[in-house]
């Protein structure tokens, strides 16, 4: 009897576990197929040479493409403006993103307003914002430039025909779409802090910059370290603001590493290298998460 | 911060801010749907009329005559919602399945789902390509529909997996001592119960259905969405931007997105705060 009952447990556990699977099977066929299969394909592709334009037969290579990846100056060109506008967005975004977050936790009667402010540049496409961006950064007719000389008469800047400016706008066309995003997820942490620690504070006669320094800042900084493993991720794979407002001009000087990947598989047709870019890009990616992982554990650690 | 600090010298300082953020944010909105009323030809001028002289909707007519606006705005709803509700089906059931039954293979299953969220589009699209159009899925609708559902997967699983779990087994437990079915029970008891769920998804995934330009670009041609077709609207000389229907274009897409965000605004927020935490 008692054994009967226990296979009969078993197998209703077991028919349970079936019907999950089988719940949960669409999801993983779509998921599966759209990028465990990809990943995979790449990592197999970055060593064959498949050059669409010559043959479309794959021949083996071996590391070829990896070590072509250090030797391309358009690449090294990619390389390096990825680093920068990674490292100036990041930074910047922590910075303004933190300032704006405290802002928006602000008990006043315009509360509900700035929130609706700060939703719409999150909320619309990068592509809208990086044509709208296109004209104006224009020189004769962009609004930027027509504002700068209301104050400074005479000013002219062609800010897309110049490799550093182009830079800075690409940079700050970013800021203005994504800090408000980065304050939103930074204000979830702020919410979290009870108001009791402020009024202790405030009874003890904190000032302000205290304040923020041993109470508000202790207690977001894994959020802040989270959002930066993020927006780094998010920063080092934006395609969308080059393809709408640079197309990676002038010169190559704005092609973003994702930019230069489309452009050598879908245009150049050179699909094993660009393969091979990719994988890099996917291991950096990778060593980066891990790493800030490691690195939130510590802070965690640190603080209790 | 704190309602004890509240004094009127902070309080101004407070509004000067929130004001310069608004203007900062608000004109160039504004000065697209300027652009967008303003003749072609009017645009060309320096310095720049921020109150158009003559103030005409041209731009707009041109938009629905000649560049087919109906059938972008048509496709591009088509395919978000059809995406949006195929997303919810699927991932519904996933979560029902991962959080009611455990075992080491379903944890790693959710934990490789989650995970691929770090999986950027530039690094799939060229394999993705080549089997969509090996399959038949290349520039139709329903493939389209297929690659937005599953972009929408990984957020959608957080937020309803998160809420599942919340939900006492003991509701289905007494649903299954009263002997309904599966269907029944999913349906009349456990659905109804992670509304707040289902509306936060839906809002966030309408949103990045609107934003997606990469996958229209890369796996359709004929087809255009709206974020798409904004990039190939034709312009005289074939090199600058034709900024007159650029901006229109630009406002059609901005301003259902203004009235939607400002109408849910608490919930949009609430949805991105739970999402991020999280992941």
């Amino acid at each position: 009897m008692k054994e009967t009952l226990g296979t009969h447990t078993m197998n209703s556990r077991r028919r349970k576990l079936k019907i999950a699977w089988m719940f949960v099977l669409p999801v993983l066929i779509i998921r599966g197929f759209t990028t465990l299969y990809p990943v995979l394909s790449i990592l197999k592709n970055s060593f064959y040479e498949i050059r669409l334009m010559k043959s479309p037969i794959p021949k083996f290579v071996g590391f070829a493409n990896f070590i072509r990846i250090f030797t391309d100056p358009k690449l090294l060109a990619s390389i390096e403006f990825t680093l920068v506008f990674t490292v100036s967005s990041v930074s910047m975004l922590i910075i303004m993103g933190t300032l704006l977050s405290l802002l928006l936790n602000t008990q006043f009667a315009g509360k509900k307003f700035l929130r609706t402010i700060v939703l719409i540049p999150w909320a619309m496409p990068m592509v809208v914002v990086g044509r709208a961006a296109r004209w104006a950064f224009n020189d004769q007719f962009g609004f930027i430039n027509d504002l700068m000389r209301r104050i400074i008469p005479g000013f002219h800047l062609d800010w897309l025909m110049d490799v550093s400016t182009a830079r800075m706008a690409v940079i700050s066309v970013d800021l203005w779409k994504n800090v408000p995003y980065f304050a939103i997820l930074c204000l979830a942490a702020l919410q979290f802090i009870s108001d009791d620690i402020y009024e202790a504070a405030y009874m003890d006669g904190a000032t302000r910059i205290q304040t923020f320094l041993f109470i508000t800042l202790p207690n977001i900084m894994k959020t802040i370290l989270t959002l930066s493993i993020f927006f780094t991720i998010w920063r080092i794979t934006s395609y969308d603001i080059v393809y709408a407002m640079t197309s990676g001009g002038p010169a190559d000087s704005t092609s973003l590493l994702a930019y230069r990947i489309m452009t050598e598989s879908f245009t150049n047709l050179n699909v094993g290298y660009a393969s091979a870019i990719a994988v890099v890009l996917f291991l950096v990616m990778a060593t980066i998460s891990k790493g800030g992982m490691k690195l939130i554990t510590l802070v965690d650690k640190g603080g209790n | 911060m704190h309602a004890l600090r509240r004094s009127p010298g902070f309080r101004i300082y407070i509004w000067i801010i929130t004001l310069s953020l608004s203007c900062i944010i608000l004109f160039p909105i504004l000065w697209i749907f300027t652009s967008s009323i303003t003749p072609a030809g009017e645009l060309f001028k320096s310095p720049v009329d921020y109150i158009p002289k003559h103030p005409t909707f041209e731009n707009y007519r041109q938009l629905i005559r000649d560049c087919g606006l109906a059938s972008k705005f048509g496709y591009t709803m088509v395919i978000s919602f059809s995406a949006m509700f195929l997303n919810l089906m699927i991932c519904l059931m996933a979560a029902y399945g991962f959080s009611r039954h455990k075992s080491r293979g379903l944890s790693i299953a959710f934990a490789l789902i989650v995970f691929s969220i770090l999986v950027p589009a530039v690094v799939k699209a060229r394999p993705l390509f080549t089997f969509i159009r090996a399959v038949g899925l290349y520039d139709t609708v329903p493939g389209l529909i297929i690659l937005y559902t599953s972009n929408l997967i990984p957020f959608s699983m957080i937020i309803l997996s998160n809420f599942l779990n919340d939900i006492p087994m003991a509701i289905d437990e007494a649903a299954e001592i009263d002997g309904v079915t599966m269907l029944q029970k999913l349906m009349f008891i456990i659905f109804p119960l992670m509304r707040p769920a289902i509306a936060t998804i839906l809002m966030i995934n309408f949103i990045n259905c609107l934003n997606d330009l990469f996958t229209p670009l890369f796996y359709a041609s004929r087809i255009q969405t709206l974020s798409v077709a904004i990039t190939t609207l034709p312009s005289v000389d074939g090199y600058s931007i034709p900024w007159e229907l650029v901006s229109s274009m630009g406002w059609v897409i901005i301003l259902p997105i203004i009235i939607f965000v400002s109408i849910f605004e608490r919930q949009i927020m609430d949805g991105i705060m739970a999402g991020g935490v999280k992941a």
